[in-house]
């Protein structure tokens, strides 16, 4: 046998080998494809649970379901304005209390306003009687500016009064006692506002109950800031201080709230 | 590559694109041929291997060439018998044999001859299964590489980056990887196999050259 004819021969058999190994492959497809549909049919397919990985742990997830979507939504409406307006909402959580204790300084007001409006006329008459214009007409300034210092202050708290407002107006000491607590208080407070990382929202609402002996009873936080130092500065501010001056009695023989505004430039009512 | 495709063999190969099927095409081709040389040169390599052990037994037992090379055409396909008959037939055919050298040399130029084709014979086909080693991964990966293109196209297009989107035409990309592993894995092994196999056969076709000889001129 020649070289020729065993290269025919081998040509022959390994094209004989590649339909074999052709018919393999199709084999073996055919099997996979098959053995797939047996699987598919013996074992169902398991129900698909999506599952989201990237919403936040707070907001409602696929699990929930679309039916518990519109619920969570006026949440954040609901809490937005309360960083936005901090005063208004904080009244409002004292409403109770404040009423009762509020209506305390407006009759009080009230009744100074009458006092030295007697005093006025007193001295009205006095002047005429002494025809002294000039020194009367400043007296009068004085007076009149004097009253008219306690009404606005009477006036406003009157209207925050409304919503049960502890916390006066932030500017100007209206009231006597309260402006000599909050110098008490502000005293004993030790805060370096260079210890916050930031000063925005600190605000710290607290409304204390003051027994008629000056004791602080009560210390309740209204609004809390965000950070804890400032937080418990507030509360060892007012331990210290306690007991305050006596209440005076024209607050009348019962305990008197006052709500305070601690904030890292300083104590306001 | 939609994103109803499902995840059976025949949904994944008809939601390829044109370039995953080619590859895939040629892959398959791949593999088909290494079949066919793995079971090709393992019927040949074993059968030589067989014969010329069978040979040897008889070269060992019988001292005369005469019928040793009538014994040898039981064993054609042995590469030692071939090598043997190759180096006879030289020794046969010169009339003058007072010259040992001269008759040495063109015994041992035909032994090498035929050393020389009966290795190119064994060794016929087998650098394929290398080469669909070496390259079916990457041709695999190829056909890979543009499906996840192709898909990450249709992402775009969809405006979603889902899972479910993204999912079915990674999977269907990878399957060009699989094949072309399916077709390499097998290639390597017979590539491996073979390489040894013929390696043996080699060296003793090599070693038994000079034992033929001198039988040829002890006779």
């Amino acid at each position: 046998m020649s070289i020729r004819d065993e290269l025919k021969q081998e040509q022959k058999r390994f094209t004989r080998w590649i339909g074999i190994a052709a018919l393999g492959h199709v084999a073996v497809v055919v099997l996979s494809i098959l053995l797939q549909i047996y699987w598919a049919h013996t074992h169902p397919p398991l129900k698909v649970v999506s599952v989201s990985l990237v919403t936040l742990p707070g907001a409602p997830g696929p699990a929930g379901g679309p039916a518990s979507l519109p619920e969570p939504e006026p949440a954040p409406v609901k809490e937005a304005p309360e960083p936005k307006a901090p005063e208004p909402p904080a009244p409002k959580k004292v409403s109770e209390p404040a009423v009762t204790k509020k209506t305390v300084p407006v009759e009080n007001a009230k009744a100074e306003k009458q006092r030295l409006e007697e005093a006025l006329s007193k001295l009205k008459q006095k002047a005429d009687s002494r025809q002294q214009s000039q020194n009367i007409g400043n007296a009068l300034a004085n007076l009149q500016k004097k009253v008219a210092s306690q009404g606005s202050g009477g006036a406003h708290g009157s209207g925050t009064g409304g919503g049960g407002g502890l916390y006066g107006p932030g500017g100007g000491a209206s009231d006597p006692y309260k402006s000599k607590i909050a110098d008490i208080i502000q005293n004993n407070w030790q805060f370096s506002s260079q210890l916050l990382r930031s000063t925005k929202g600190m605000e710290v609402y607290v409304a204390i109950n003051i027994l008629p002996d000056g004791t602080i009873s009560q210390i309740r936080y209204d609004r809390k800031a965000p950070s804890e130092y400032l937080n418990n500065s507030v509360k060892l501010a007012l331990q210290k201080s306690s007991p305050l001056p006596a209440i005076p009695r024209e607050y009348g023989s019962r305990s008197l709230w006052v709500g305070f505004v601690f904030t890292p430039e300083g104590v306001s009512q | 590559m939609t994103e109803n495709a499902g995840t059976g063999i025949f949904s994944m190969l008809t939601g390829s694109g044109p370039v995953v099927l080619f590859v895939l095409g040629i892959l398959i081709i791949f593999s088909v041929l290494s079949w066919a040389i793995i079971a090709l040169k393992f019927g040949s390599v074993r059968k030589s291997m067989q014969e010329s052990q069978d040979f040897l037994d008889s070269f060992f037992d019988v001292q005369n060439v005469d019928r040793l090379f009538a014994s040898s055409e039981n064993f054609r396909n042995g590469s030692l018998p071939r090598v043997f008959r190759a180096g006879y037939i030289e020794y046969s055919s010169m009339r003058d044999k007072t010259a040992p050298a001269q008759l040495r040399e063109r015994i041992s130029l035909a032994i090498k001859r035929e050393v020389n084709a009966e290795s190119k014979r064994l060794t016929h086909l087998v650098p394929f299964l290398a080469t669909v080693g070496n390259t079916a991964p990457f041709i695999g990966l190829f056909g890979t590489v543009w499906g996840i293109m192709s898909s990450f196209q249709n992402i775009g297009l969809m405006k979603s980056a889902s899972l479910a989107a993204v999912a079915p035409g990674i999977s269907e990309a990878l399957i060009a990887t699989a094949t072309g592993l399916v077709a390499a894995i097998p290639a390597v092994m017979g590539y491996n196999y073979l390489t040894q196999k013929i390696g043996q056969l080699e060296r003793d076709l090599e070693d038994f050259g000079p034992d033929f000889i001198d039988a040829y001129l002890n006779q």
